[in-house]
């Protein structure tokens, strides 16, 4: 069965027969659209892609920790040289005391023997807060007034 | 696999040349493998068929035949190349494989469109090789499908080994 409309007509314009150019023009799209796919489509993901993407985090990860720990490191820089200065300091105080100790000490047995020798008169005027018995000073001291007044 | 006659050189060419093979193949998924013998039933033994039909003999010329064929048979080896580089985790490998797929395309829709035109032509009854065409068309979409999906998710095909060849 033909169909009610011929072809030939519509033949006689193509420059080639139809079944021919219906393949060709299938051919050429496909062999395009490989093309274009292969040029213009984006890259598409693979599993090296996500390792690679898993290793930039780790090393931005791995950064920042450097980072972290390098702040932490300097804060315990900082805090150990303090301590060691106090431990100095602490050192150089006991070492002060000592010798206030022996000096005391020392004055002590001066004073004692000043006493001894009856000399205690010829002292002279000891800085307030400190008494020496039998000195002439000591009972001006006791009636001195503190700085506060009496309440 | 033993080589009779062969220099030490040669001995030791082919033996590489056999090794790449091997871990070209084994690097396959059975899921590939049977892509393969897809892709080789569609690329090349349909064409021998296709191209000895009477119908399609008769309104085409040699030199269009060929041409069909090439591409066709280009895109089977070209998706081939492109599987093996994707199973391989090289980073080209499903790009490769999608333009050797549309290529491969070529050979279905091309036998879909000869038949179409010979349909509108003489009006003869061509409507069960166009559909068997377009289902084969549609079989080589399923595929390409799979790789996209594989773009979009983000994920493995297949199951690759962590300590596999790495991006080449």
């Amino acid at each position: 069965m033909r169909p009610e409309v011929p072809f030939e007509a519509v033949e006689a314009v193509l420059p080639l027969p139809l079944p021919l150019l219906l393949g060709a023009l299938t051919l050429t799209a496909s062999v395009l659209t490989a093309l274009i796919t292969y040029i213009w489509s984006k890259k598409v993901r693979t599993p090296a892609d996500n390792r690679e993407d898993r290793r930039l985090d780790i090393e931005a990860d791995e950064k920042l920790l450097q980072r972290f720990e390098d702040m932490l490191a300097s804060r315990d820089k900082q805090i150990k040289e303090l301590g060691a200065k106090v431990e100095e300091l602490d050192n150089r105080l006991e070492g002060y005391r000592q010798e206030r100790n022996v000096l005391l000490d020392f004055i002590y047995a001066l004073i004692r023997i000043i006493r001894d020798l009856g000399g205690i008169n010829l002292i002279p005027r000891p800085p307030s807060g400190v008494r020496i018995s039998g000195h002439p000073s000591a009972n001006t001291h006791v009636e001195e007034t503190p700085p506060g007044g009496r309440p | 696999m033993a080589i009779p006659d062969g220099s030490n050189a040669s001995d030791s060419r082919v033996r590489g040349a056999l090794r790449g093979v091997h871990r070209a193949l084994s690097a396959l998924s059975p899921v590939d493998r049977a892509f393969i013998q897809f892709k080789a039933s569609l690329g090349i033994l349909l064409m021998v068929p296709l191209v000895q039909l009477p119908s399609v003999r008769d309104n085409t010329t040699v030199f269009f035949l060929v041409l069909w064929c090439a591409v066709t048979i280009l895109g089977f080896w070209i998706s081939l190349t492109g599987l093996i580089m994707g199973a391989q985790n090289r980073r080209r490998g499903f790009r490769v494989e999608m333009f050797g797929l549309w290529l491969l395309f070529a050979g279905p829709a091309v036998f879909a469109s000869l038949m179409a035109g010979l349909w509108i032509i003489t009006g003869q009854q061509r409507a069960v090789a166009v559909m068997f065409a377009v289902v084969i068309c549609l079989a080589v979409r399923a595929r390409m499908v799979m790789i996209r999906m594989a773009d979009k998710n983000r994920a493995a095909l297949y199951h690759y080994m962590e300590d596999g060849p790495d991006e080449a």
